[in-house]
Parts: structure tokens; C-alpha cells; sequence
């Protein structure tokens, strides 16, 4: 690894830091523009003035704006993200098990779907102004168009009610029961990766007619590379490099979907912990809930980068 | 053996656009003997690189088609050969040089795999070091340090990118070098140092080069002999002396000379030839270049035959039927 | 050589067809969808058969009748009509959110590039910060922080879609910004508005134009999405998002109200990003002619004088 690319990486690390600041600072103005005490929004117009003050002191939300930044941003450092009113408890440990959870489902069916996408999207493109390049083309069409709340019910529905291949929800954590956990998850991933299939699909395929017609490909056929090799070597390395560069959002996109596919199949993961605050105004919570979502694509933007730079020579 | 290396007949090449069909070659002869350098002269359009790309059967896949001739490159019907023939003559007996060194390398390969990729592909039985080797020795012999194979096409300049490309092409001291317009994205002191190197390894070598390009100053230079061409069609043919030292060329050829700028006369103006070269979508029976030559008269809407204006020197127009008749 | 010549031609016939039948005509059908559903969600009290809020108790979750073509939903009320007046929260979300974003997103594209140094910095560090918040996430939680409503929503799904403007407009005002047109006009004495308004603003316009027609897809899914979770239009009114939403419980007895609502979104949606699609290529210089055509060459085979394709 070359020292430039060293720095690159260096750069981009202290750049995601500040992402990440200006996020928290955002996330937070964006909370204290809700109107009223949080507490009393929680608790509802039933309860006294007297419990309203103690949870208001008990939280901390009578002491200045600043301080309670301040005292969120150092807990954050020290692996605490403070109380959450709803749960009644650290916010860290709700929601880092459930990102696990999360992520277990998420990150298959992003392999899943990047894998076969960008396999089609190659195969459409070889094969262009073919039936199979139309088909593909079709499916990758209605794919991105597709809301995965509705493909999840159509899921549920044929082979849940229907054939009985699967169950329609719910699920079971993989140390109890890894076969039924599995089960459990075959079609939140299926779902997901299907999303993301169908996006990969249209950017492989676009970026492999970009490189079909430049002028490096017709030189290597001019020495006579074979077919293979020149779809190999010459082409789908460059075609990557796009395709890579998107993979860091891509990736966040479907973790923010999440709160969708585990509201439907009743998945206790981040984005149903998220929705739960939401419906109990619980703010913090769902501010911390975004704040591992960027620290998560700003994570995954980084890995990007240092893959492009292994790809690019022009990056080094 | 065949006398000669590449000999062409009757060739057309279409292109198929969503729009329209172009008519980009229409019936053009060409020959090529072991060893000698011809120019390919004619403005953008003239359809000179889809006869390059027929020839070694690169035209691009799906929109460009031929459509009739033949071709023969050392001995070998190119449009009846199986693609893997095809393959193995591509680098070996028949190599391009492309027009733009910027994006005629792959800039994700280091330019030593770059040359040493065709090496391997035509000399399998060779070991690696071998060819390595080889490799070194190409790219010296284009001036470039070997010590500097590792890296990429983005870490050179133009002009070194070009002597990149024809190290790749010349790696296998092919018969035929296609040279499209190989100076002109070049600056014009390099483009002189690029025609001195490939002149200087074409003699070497013993290669056979068609050379592709609007410069009638650079055919003169490297050129035995020379084609024009004009709308897809070869108006003029002879050596290079027949037509830069006779006062009989096609008018369109009479044109391009003007078109260029004499140090030693006094003009205010360079003379241009006017109007736009003709519509290649349409097929035109008669002389192609009458709607912008002053000398047209009815006849040149017949169909031209070439004629002899004298040995070895012929072109496609009617205006010097009638000189000839007198003398 | 024979085998060769029958796989380009059979390709080349497949690819007419490929052409005719997905190519211009499926813009031209996907457009004329377009307008029908914007026409019908216009006129909705006129197209619709039943008013789409009154319940029906007596008729509670009846399936596809001569009545009700696609059903009741659990209150009676008919879906065929709630789908048609839907459309007008769709495409009143996906047309203003649209709106609100590229103003918003490329005034500050513009500025960003245009005065550049500190501001630029801010406003980029800025927008790369709500990039890193997915973008169904930070209009959820705007919209949580909001409330229901659809003024809020549209808000919501417009400030999510800003970054992306805002970016796309400051790249084109940096590439435009050196081009000689640009100095010709400083060179000419006008003031920097001027000339960013004259000059630079019309060239980001066409990369910002296909954004916009396929964000309305992105724009009316995004509706869908929040009003799925309950964090959009709040009800009675007519959602198809939460139209599917609420056909969910009713999945395996009555599943076309959910089916139903969620094959709108997909016709909408799938036609707008079509269009978009469309827009962008024929915009594109670059990918002009990068298909043959087909019909005549087969036409030319036919005859013999295709020898050597």
C-alpha cells in the first residue's frame, strides 16, 4: 500500500468525522425543535406537574440546551448514549443489539443482491438489444419502481398463506434456533436483496456499455484478447469502478429500509426500535437510532474508498 | 506466397444508426505490397478508419457491417476466417495503432502488462521471462526506460503513451501496421519524433504500415504510396511523387494542396474548399465531390470510372479526359 | 463464419423487436399512463364511482364486485375510489416535494460553487452530513419531528432530497463556471448575479431537469414508504401507501385492497423513472446512435447482401 493512499485514507477518516459531527449537531437543533417538554410529550396529558418535574430532572432536560449537548456528545465517547424516557433505560444497550440484529439480515441480502445485480447487469449489457438483455432490463425496471413494503406483502402472502414454505413473520434469535432463525429470515432477505438487485442490475449494465465502446477495449481486441479476457480484464475492471463507488450509500439506503421490512415481518432490529420511539416521541432515542445509521454508512463510505483506491491507480 | 500483403476489393462498410444507414466505404480498392507504406489520405468521414477496422474485422460490433469486396490479408479471405483465425492474425500479422493515446490504454493495467499481454497471447510457448524480457526491449527500443513498466497509463504523457501503443503493436513484429492518424491528438513537436519512430521501426522491421491521415505534409514525408479518399471512395491513386509533383489531380486533391499554408508565396488567405463533404446516408451515382468542384460540369453526375492520367497514377474525374484527347 | 453471421442476425431481429416494444413506444405508453392517472386523480370526484371516505358498514370487506371493481376495504369503502383519489395525495407529494427540493438544493448548489471558500465548505460539509443519513430515515425522522399532515410530508421528503440537487448544481457550476461563454461575460462588465443568472444557471438546468422527473418516482415512493409506517397523510384520507398498510391485517382473506393500492405506485412510479430514463439518454449526446437499427439491416439480409455482418 502505497503512502499516498495512506494519506487518502487519513483524509477521508478525519472528513467522516466531521460528517458525523455536523449529523449529531443536526440531529440535536432538529430535536429541540420539538415544541413542548419531551417528558410531557411522553408521558401525555394524564400525568401531574409533579412527575412531569421529576422525569425532567431525572433525564437532565431542565439543564441548558448546551450542556445537554455537551453531556451527549462526552457520553457518547464513554459508550453511553443516555436515557431513553420510553424504554426507561441506556439507549446504548437497546439499540447496539438490535443493530446486530439489524445487521444480520441486512448484510446477506446486500451480497446477495450486489452479486446477482451486478452478474445480470453484466449479462445485459454482452448481451444488449437481446431478449435477454430486455428481460433483465424489465426486471430491473420494475425492481427500483417496486415498494419493498408491498413486494415483503405479496412475500407473506404467497409463500406464507398461501404455499406454506415459510412463516409470514416474526422472529427467533440465532442462538436459540439457527434452523428456525433462518426460516425466519429467508424472506426479509430475499425481499431486501431483490431492491437492491435490481438497482446494481441498471448501474452494472450502464456501466458496462460506458466501457464496451472506449477506445482501450477495441485495443486489446486489436491484439488479439479473446472474448473472455477481454470482458475480463479490460472491461469489467473498469466497469467497477462506478459501481463500487455507490456500493457505501447503497448500503445505507437499505439499513435505512429496515424500518420498513422489520415493521412488516416484526423484527426487533434498529429500525423497529426506531419506529417504536417515533410513535412514543422519544426522541433521543430515534436521534441516536440515526446517529449509528451515518456512523454506519460513513463506515462503509470509508471501506469503499480504500477498495477504489485498490482498483483505481489513478486514486493512488 | 502471394505477391502481395493486403490486397482489398470492391469494399463497402455500412454503419446502421437508429437514424439512418451511412455509407462509409463504397467499393474501394487498395493493395499493399510486403513492406511498403501507404497513405491513406481524406478529411474526418472520409470512411479511412473503417477500412482500417475492416481489415483486422474490428468494425464496431452490432452497428457496423460489411457489405460487400473482399479482403485479403497475407493470403488469408479476413471476411471468411473463423474468429479465431481472426484472433491470432489481430497483433501478429495485422496491428493498430489507434489515433488518441489517451484512452487507447486500459487505465487500470500497468503498461508492461499492457505489452506483455499481446506477447503472451501470440507467444504462448515462450516462458515468462522470456518475454518479459521482450517487453523490456520493446520499450526501450520506443524510448522508454523499462524500469518504468509498472506503472500506469495516467503517470505518462501523451507523446509516451503513443510509444506505448506502439510498442504494443509492434511487440510481434507484425507485416501490417494500421497507424490511424497516429500524431494527431499529439503537440506538433512530438507529432514529427512519433513519424520519425514508427518510420525509423517500420524500416527495421520490414513492416508494412497504412497510414491514415488529413496531412498531406506527413504522407509526404513517410509515404510510398497514396490513396485519397473522398465520401467513402478512393478518388486518387500513385506514388507519392505522381501526386505531389504533377499538375493533373483530382480537384478535391488540388483542393487539400491549397488547403495548406505555402511559406513561400505571399497570401493573405489560405483557400478552403467549399461546402460540406457530401451527405454519407445518401447513395450518390456520379462524382461525389461535383457539388463542391468548379470545374463540374454534367458529366460528373454519370458514374466515374478511375482512369489513368499517367503510369501508375489514377483518379476518379473527367476533367482531364478532354486534355488528354487533344494532346 | 455461418454460425457467426445467424447469431448477429437473430440478435439484430430481437433487438427490433427490443426496440418497438420497449423502446419508444413503452415512453410513449408509459407518458400516456402518466397523463391518465394525473387526469383522473384530477377529476376525481368525477371519475371515482363512490365517495372514497363515506363507510359502508352493511358492505364491509366485499371482494371484486360489479359494484366495487376492486372491493371494499374493512370500513366499506369502496378502493377503486380511494385508489383514484390517492393519486392526488401522490402526485400532490411527489410534484411539491420535488419542487421544494431542487429550489432549495440548487440555490445552494449555486451559491456553493459560485462564491465558493468558506461557504462552500459549510454548506458541502453540510449536505454531506444529511447524505449520510439515509434517505428514508431523515424523512422520517423530519417528518416525526414535524407532525402529519401533507404540507409536512412534502416538507419532509424535499429537504431529504435536497443533497443531491444541491451537489449535481455545484458540480455543473464548476464545470461551467471556467467555460469561456462564462468569462466572455465577465469580460463584458456584468455583475456576478447577472452572470450566474444568465450564464451559469441555465447549464446546470438539463442535469437538474432529468433528476427532477425521476425523483418524482423517488418522491412518491418516499410518500408511501412514511405513510406504510403511519408517518404520512394523516387518515381518513385516501393514501396508497397506507392503503396497503391497512390491507395488511386483511391479507389472507381479502388480499387485493392491499395488492391493489400497491399496483398504482408501481404503474406511477415505474413510469416516471421510464420517462426519466428516456430524458436522460436523449439529453445525452454521448449515448445518441449507440444502437443499430435493427428493422432495415434484417430488411437488407432478407435479400442476400448482408454477407458479412
Amino acid at each position: 500500500m502505497s503512502s499516498n493512499l495512506l494519506k487518502m485514507i487519513g483524509k477521508r477518516i478525519v472528513q467522516s468525522c466531521i460528517t458525523i459531527v455536523i449529523v449529531t449537531l443536526f440531529v440535536f437543533t432538529l430535536i429541540q425543535m420539538v415544541p413542548g417538554n419531551p417528558v410531557a410529550n411522553y408521558l401525555g396529558a394524564t400525568a401531574s406537574a409533579e412527575q412531569i418535574e421529576y422525569y425532567t430532572h431525572l433525564y437532565g432536560y431542565d439543564r441548558p440546551v448546551a450542556v445537554q449537548y455537551i453531556s451527549w456528545i462526552t457520553g457518547l465517547f464513554r459508550g453511553t448514549m443516555g436515557q431513553s424516557i420510553s424504554y426507561q433505560s441506556e439507549i446504548a444497550d437497546i439499540l447496539l443489539p438490535r443493530l446486530l440484529v439489524t445487521l444480520s439480515m441486512v448484510v446477506p441480502a446486500f451480497i446477495i443482491g450486489v452479486l446477482l445485480g451486478v452478474f445480470l447487469g453484466i449479462l445485459a449489457a454482452q448481451k444488449r438489444g437481446s431478449w435477454v438483455d430486455s428481460l433483465i432490463s424489465f426486471f430491473s425496471n420494475i425492481g427500483v419502481s417496486i415498494p419493498m413494503f408491498w413486494l415483503g406483502m405479496m412475500g407473506m402472502l404467497v409463500l406464507g398463506l398461501k404455499l406454506h414454505i415459510l412463516p409470514t413473520s416474526g422472529y427467533v434469535p440465532i442462538e436459540r434456533d439457527p434452523g428456525d432463525w433462518l426460516k425466519h429470515m429467508i424472506m426479509p432477505i430475499i425481499v431486501m436483496s431483490l431492491g437492491v438487485m435490481a438497482s446494481f442490475m441498471r448501474l452494472a449494465r450502464s456501466s458496462m456499455l460506458e466501457v464496451i465502446r472506449q477506445d482501450y477495449v477495441t485495443t486489446a481486441k486489436a491484439k488479439g484478447v479473446d472474448k473472455k479476457s477481454v470482458t475480463i480484464k479490460h472491461q469489467l475492471r473498469n466497469a467497477l469502478i462506478p459501481i463500487v463507488t455507490v456500493m457505501g450509500s447503497r448500503l445505507g439506503t437499505m439499513v435505512g429500509s429496515t424500518v420498513l421490512i422489520e415493521s412488516l415481518f416484526v423484527i426487533p432490529g434498529l429500525g423497529s426500535v426506531m419506529m417504536n420511539g417515533i410513535s412514543n416521541r422519544d426522541f433521543m432515542l430515534v436521534a441516536n437510532g440515526v446517529l449509528i445509521i451515518s456512523i454506519f454508512v460513513a463506515v462503509c463510505n470509508l471501506v469503499v474508498d480504500i477498495l477504489y483506491g485498490i482498483i483505481d491507480p489513478r486514486t493512488r | 506466397m502471394h505477391e502481395k500483403l493486403l490486397e482489398i476489393k470492391d469494399l463497402s462498410v455500412e454503419y446502421e444508426t437508429e437514424i439512418s444507414t451511412v455509407y462509409a466505404v463504397n467499393g474501394l480498392d487498395l493493395e499493399v505490397g510486403y513492406g511498403e507504406t501507404l497513405g491513406l489520405v481524406g478529411e474526418t468521414g472520409a470512411g479511412k478508419t473503417s477500412t482500417a477496422l475492416s481489415v483486422i474485422r474490428l468494425l464496431p460490433e452490432g452497428i457496423g457491417f460489411v457489405t460487400g469486396g473482399s479482403i485479403t490479408l497475407d493470403g488469408v479471405d479476413m471476411l471468411a476466417a473463423s474468429e479465431e483465425k481472426l484472433r491470432s492474425m489481430r497483433g501478429a500479422t495485422a496491428s493498430m495503432i489507434f489515433q488518441d493515446p489517451m484512452s487507447a490504454l486500459n487505465p487500470v493495467m500497468t503498461v508492461g502488462a499492457q505489452i506483455l499481454e499481446v506477447l503472451k497471447i501470440h507467444h504462448p510457448e515462450q516462458s515468462k521471462k522470456d518475454l518479459e524480457a521482450r517487453v523490456d526491449e520493446m520499450m526501450e527500443l520506443v524510448g522508454i526506460p523499462a524500469n518504468r513498466k509498472e506503472e500506469y497509463p495516467h503517470q505518462f504523457s501523451g507523446g509516451m503513451k503513443q510509444r506505448i501503443v506502439i510498442a504494443i503493436a509492434l511487440a510481434c513484429e507484425p507485416k501490417l501496421i494500421l497507424a490511424d492518424e497516429p500524431t494527431t491528438a499529439l503537440d506538433v513537436t512530438i507529432q514529427a519524433q512519433m513519424l520519425g519512430l514508427i518510420n525509423d521501426l517500420q524500416k527495421r522491421l520490414g513492416t508494412a504500415m497504412i497510414l491514415i491521415t488529413h496531412d498531406l505534409g506527413v504522407v509526404a514525408q513517410t509515404c510510398e504510396k497514396v490513396i485519397v479518399m473522398y465520401a467513402g471512395e478512393a478518388i486518387e491513386y500513385g506514388s507519392a511523387e505522381d501526386i505531389f509533383e504533377t499538375d493533373m489531380r483530382h480537384p478535391y486533391t488540388e483542393g487539400l494542396f491549397n488547403a495548406i499554408p505555402k511559406l513561400n508565396e505571399e497570401s493573405a488567405r489560405l483557400e478552403a474548399i467549399d461546402g460540406m463533404m457530401a451527405n454519407p446516408t445518401v447513395k450518390i451515382q456520379g462524382c461525389r465531390f461535383a457539388d463542391r468542384c468548379k470545374h463540374a460540369t454534367e458529366r460528373c453526375r454519370q458514374k466515374q470510372e478511375m482512369r489513368e492520367v499517367s503510369k501508375g497514377h489514377i483518379i476518379r474525374c473527367c476533367l482531364y479526359d478532354r486534355q488528354q484527347a487533344n494532346v | 463464419m455461418e454460425k457467426n453471421k445467424k447469431s448477429v442476425l437473430s440478435r439484430l431481429r430481437s433487438s427490433r423487436i427490443f426496440r418497438v416494444m420497449f423502446g419508444r413506444k413503452l415512453i410513449v405508453v408509459c407518458s400516456v399512463m402518466l397523463v391518465v392517472m394525473f387526469l383522473l386523480a384530477i377529476f376525481a370526484p368525477l371519475a371515482a364511482p363512490y365517495d372514497p371516505n363515506k363507510d359502508d358498514l352493511y358492505n364491509v370487506l366485499k371482494g371484486s364486485t360489479a359494484e366495487h371493481l376492486l372491493g371494499t376495504d374493512s370500513n366499506g369503502r369502496d378502493v377503486l375510489s380511494r385508489i383514484i383519489y390517492g393519486g392526488r395525495i401522490s402526485f400532490t407529494v411527489g410534484v411539491v416535494a420535488v419542487v421544494i427540493s431542487s429550489v432549495i438544493g440548487m440555490a445552494l448548489g449555486l451559491i456553493s460553487g459560485v462564491i465558493g471558500g468558506a461557504v462552500d465548505t459549510v454548506i458541502m460539509r453540510v449536505m454531506d452530513a444529511m447524505m449520510a443519513v439515509p434517505m428514508l430515515i431523515l424523512a422520517l425522522f423530519l417528518g416525526a419531528i414535524l407532525g402529519q399532515g401533507l404540507g409536512n410530508v412534502c416538507l419532509a421528503i424535499g429537504i431529504s432530497m435536497v443533497p443531491g440537487y444541491a451537489r449535481i448544481t455545484r458540480g455543473q457550476v464548476l464545470t461551467v463556471r471556467n467555460a469561456d461563454y462564462v468569462t466572455a461575460g465577465k469580460l463584458c462588465g456584468g455583475s456576478w448575479v447577472r452572470n450566474t443568472i444568465v450564464h451559469v444557471f441555465p447549464n446546470c438546468l438539463s442535469a437538474n431537469i432529468v433528476t427532477m422527473t425521476s425523483s418524482l418516482g423517488g418522491a412518491i415512493l418516499a410518500e408511501a414508504n412514511l405513510s406504510f409506517l403511519g408517518m404520512g397523510i394523516s387518515p381518513p384520507t385516501a393514501s396508497w401507501g397506507a392503503m396497503v398498510s391497512g390491507g395488511y391485517k386483511y391479507l389472507s382473506t381479502q388480499p387485493i385492497i392491499a395488492i391493489a393500492p400497491g399496483v398504482a405506485i408501481i404503474i406511477v412510479v415505474l413510469c416516471f423513472n421510464m420517462v426519466g430514463d428516456a430524458l436522460r439518454d436523449a439529453l445525452d449526446p454521448k449515448l445518441r446512435g449507440t444502437l443499430g437499427k435493427g428493422r432495415k439491416r434484417e430488411k437488407q439480409s432478407r435479400k442476400g447482401r448482408d454477407r458479412y455482418a
